[in-house]
């Protein structure tokens, strides 16, 4: 290992040649597991798509909340709020109070604190999107 | 095993190979800028090491991530961001290994000055993947 064994530029080709193989070879392990995964959970899915449902308002306090949803929500929540590894937000029980303080304080173990993060108005944005899931 | 569990495992798996790989830069720097004595060569292949471990720990990084994000590539919002800096990252870091690896301890000069730009081009995406995980994972 003390005595250079390729050329410089020899090795810089295959350097390239080998990160495009990571990448390759990455992509290909996850289209199979994302493959495995999705025959797995075929049922659910059928039964989220069947229940989908255009959103009753388009008002811009909606629009902000979506679109602080899949800023930060959706890769937990799912793109459509039915759940995946977290909860189905759709039909909520709770008040606007506690909404508030699941997003700014989180819950210790299970979802990240937001408090930081958002201001008032992107929580009552967020409340109001909430309010307009209905299975 | 649920996204906790990933998030810990990518978590801890993801900081191991950003701070070799850091690490590997400022040796390769230090081993580039002070040349000629013992010390400078000894620099040369710590940082050699490192970078090799740190490629090998970054499959690692990515595929407890990949499992954490349900094996998307691409995602949506934070995630989005913080893959479209963990490819060219992670495909950086194994070019960047796979280099050294073939030119061995101490590469020509000329070589040696383009590999330690890239690596520290590496370490700004990496800190940068890095930002929009935190992100993702604390939300703050």
């Amino acid at each position: 290992m003390h005595t250079r064994r390729w050329s410089e530029g020899k090795a810089a080709v295959v350097a390239v040649v080998a990160s495009a193989t990571a990448l390759l070879a990455t992509y290909g392990v996850t289209l199979i597991m994302r493959n495995a995964t999705f025959a797995m959970r075929m049922p659910e899915f059928l039964t989220s798509v069947q229940a989908e449902k255009v959103p009753p308002s388009t008002n811009a306090e909606y629009s902000q909340g979506r679109h602080l949803f899949l800023l930060n929500c959706a890769h937990c929540h799912g793109d459509d709020a039915r759940g995946d590894e977290g909860p189905d937000l759709h039909d909520l029980h709770k008040s606007d109070v506690r909404i508030h303080q699941v997003i700014t304080s989180g819950i210790k173990g299970e979802m990240p604190s937001f408090g930081k993060k958002f201001e008032e108005s992107d929580i009552q944005a967020l409340t109001a999107y909430l309010r307009t899931l209905r299975s | 095993m649920n996204s906790l569990f990933w998030s810990r495992l990518h978590g801890g798996a993801t900081h191991f190979p950003i701070a070799l790989i850091f690490a590997a830069a400022v040796f390769d720097t230090l081993s580039f800028v002070c040349r000629g004595s013992r010390r400078c060569r000894d620099f040369g292949v710590i940082g050699f090491w490192l970078v090799i471990l740190g490629a090998l720990g970054s499959f690692g990084a990515v595929f407890s991530g990949l499992a954490l994000s349900k094996w998307q590539v691409g995602g949506t919002g934070q995630l989005l961001h913080h893959h479209l800096f963990v490819w060219p990252a992670f495909a950086l870091i194994v070019g960047l290994a796979t280099w050294r690896l073939l030119v061995g301890y101490h590469p020509a000069r000329p070589a040696f000055r383009i590999y330690i730009g890239t690596i520290l081009i590496s370490c700004a995406v990496i800190g940068a993947a890095g930002f929009f995980g935190g992100e993702l994972l604390l939300g703050q």
